[in-house]
């Protein structure tokens, strides 16, 4: 009954006197954080290993962008809202503010986005591993924990010794000296340690900081040669074969362009008139052009020159074009076209 | 044992204010630990509460190899109204989510003029889940839903394309995502286009920031 009792006391002391080193601890890194504008950053990835791993917890300082150096390890903020933790390896701009080039360590390829800072957080130096501590502390769980730590820190604090010795925890008896008033005393030096308790308690809920070094990978799609091709010329020149009865028809015929999507007959009379007929589907190589078609062109004795062009889409038109001459005369009133 | 406690009785009122002490200083660990969400919040950090690692790394591969070279999206001889389409697969074939973002462009001496042509020129779509239509000699991408449509590529081969995709990240060695991709050379094309040459190029950057 009695050892049980002393290992339980011995258990007590001991995590008592290690929760108050850390505790001390504990302030004395918040307040010199505090003074020197020093932040803890917990790494959720990798890519910046081997010199920081997964889990790594890293003490960044704020400083001015004009102060860092290629190499520097910085942490900031992407167009996104996420956290960057990479290294420089380029810097740029003038004033103030300075573009950032970053790279993780294990990424093969720099940050897609180029950072422009006035202020970023320098890393200084980290801890392997502590960051799965933090991580775990600001858990639910690990808040769960936290709380009852700070509610059996709290107990102790309000009763003070006499539960920490495992003792008769009547103030009365433990302490025969004391009477009515001395729990009052207690009680009420409780009140704002309790206050202090409950806000140190409640500040563990804002959680851990989110500090990502993002592996990132690039995968290049390269070899997609895209060629426009060229309107080579429906042949050299034009086909032409009197239809009977001669004066009334000729047909035209050419030769195919390989990539044309139609073809496009233009002719122009030797005072400089043209008229275009309607386009031909690629697949036809031959025209009947009727005297009625080229009646709006005859003046007298007119010599008219055909040219074929192949065509693609909306715009493009092959450079060169077949070519040959037609002749379009009046005769008794008709309009007579042959060939020449 | 009596004796034992009436030994202690002369050292107990330090000794008591020392266990108030010890438990007082203890709450600093709180503090301490609070602190590094508290000075996230000073800086306008964004806070993730409990906040998960990343364990393993990313590594994306387009049809299975880390650099892949077309087979369908090349052609020669395009005129205006013709198209060529892949269809490439994204998988994520490492231990981390992740996600996906697609830059890209043209390049080649030519490059210049179809930039100029601007949407008279070469219109990338780009269709998630996809399929290539064989029936035609200008194969097109059918069916899923269209990421980007006929959007013009340019000589700047880092211009954005697909934004950080999908909603839901690739998980980890079996995430896929199929995309067909199509590239059109547009109808009203200008004729000075004929016999340009460029080279399409795109790049799938992978990251295992997922948020």
């Amino acid at each position: 009954m009695m050892t049980t009792h002393r290992i339980g006391r011995l258990a007590r002391e001991a995590f008592l006197t290690i929760g108050a080193v850390l505790g001390v601890i504990c302030v004395l890194m918040t307040v010199v954080s505090a003074a020197f504008g020093v932040k803890p950053l917990v790494f959720r990835s990798g890519s910046m290993a081997p010199a920081i791993h997964t889990g790594d917890l890293s003490i960044a300082r704020t400083v001015a962008a004009t102060s860092l150096e290629k190499g520097d390890i910085v942490s900031v903020m992407t167009a996104g809202g996420s956290r960057v933790t990479h290294r420089v390896v380029a810097i740029a701009g003038e004033g103030d503010v300075r573009q950032l080039t970053l790279k993780g360590d294990a990424n093969s390829t720099n940050d897609a986005e180029a950072y422009a800072v006035e202020e970023v957080e320098r890393v200084v130096l980290s801890v392997p591993k502590a960051g799965h501590v933090v991580n775990a502390a600001t858990s639910p769980a690990g808040v769960f924990v936290l709380g009852l730590y700070v509610a059996g820190m709290l107990v102790l604090l309000i009763r003070g010794g006499g539960a920490g010795r495992g003792e008769p925890t009547d103030p009365t008896t433990s302490r025969p000296g004391g009477t009515r008033k001395a729990p009052r005393r207690r009680r009420s030096r409780a009140i704002p340690r309790a206050v202090v308790a409950v806000v140190a308690g409640s500040v563990t809920m804002v959680g851990a900081p989110a500090v990502a070094a993002p592996w990132i990978d690039d995968v290049p799609i390269t070899g997609a040669v895209i060629t426009g091709g060229t309107l080579a010329s429906p042949g050299t020149s034009v086909g032409c074969v009197n239809s009977a009865p001669t004066g009334s028809f000729v047909d035209l015929s050419w030769s195919a362009s390989p990539l044309a999507q139609v073809y496009r007959i233009v002719l122009t009379a030797d005072y400089g008139a043209s008229i275009t007929l309607p386009d031909i589907a690629a697949g036809t190589l031959t025209r009947r052009v009727a005297n009625s078609e080229v009646a709006a062109l005859l003046q007298v004795n007119t010599t008219i020159t055909v040219r074929v062009f192949a065509r693609a889409g909306t715009s493009w038109v092959s450079t060169g074009s077949a070519s040959r001459t037609i002749k379009v005369t009046s005769v008794v009133f008709l309009t007579s076209v042959t060939c020449t | 044992m009596p004796d034992h406690r009436t030994d202690r009785r002369a050292p107990r009122t330090r000794f008591l204010s020392s266990v108030r002490l010890r438990a007082l200083l203890s709450l600093g660990v709180a503090l301490g630990i609070g602190a590094t969400g508290t000075f996230a919040f000073w800086t306008d950090d964004v806070v993730i509460s409990g906040s998960s690692f990343t364990a393993g790394r990313i590594d994306l591969k387009v049809n299975g190899a880390d650099a892949y070279a077309t087979t369908a999206l090349s052609t020669g001889a395009m005129v205006p109204g013709n198209t060529v389409a892949e269809v490439l697969t994204v998988q994520n074939v490492q231990t981390a989510a992740a996600k996906y973002s697609l830059i890209g462009g043209l390049s080649g001496t030519d490059a210049a003029e179809y930039t100029a042509a601007g949407a008279n020129g070469l219109l990338l779509t780009i269709r998630q889940g996809g399929t290539r239509s064989t029936s035609t000699a200008t194969p097109t991408c059918t069916g899923g839903t269209a990421l980007v449509t006929d959007l013009p590529l340019t000589n700047v081969t880092t211009t954005s394309i697909l934004a950080k995709r999908p909603a839901t990240a690739l998980v980890a060695t079996t995430g896929t995502e199929v995309l067909c991709f199509q590239v059109k050379l547009s109808d009203t094309a200008p004729t000075g286009l004929q016999g340009k040459t460029v080279t399409a190029q795109f790049t799938v950057k992978g990251t295992s920031d997922i948020s």
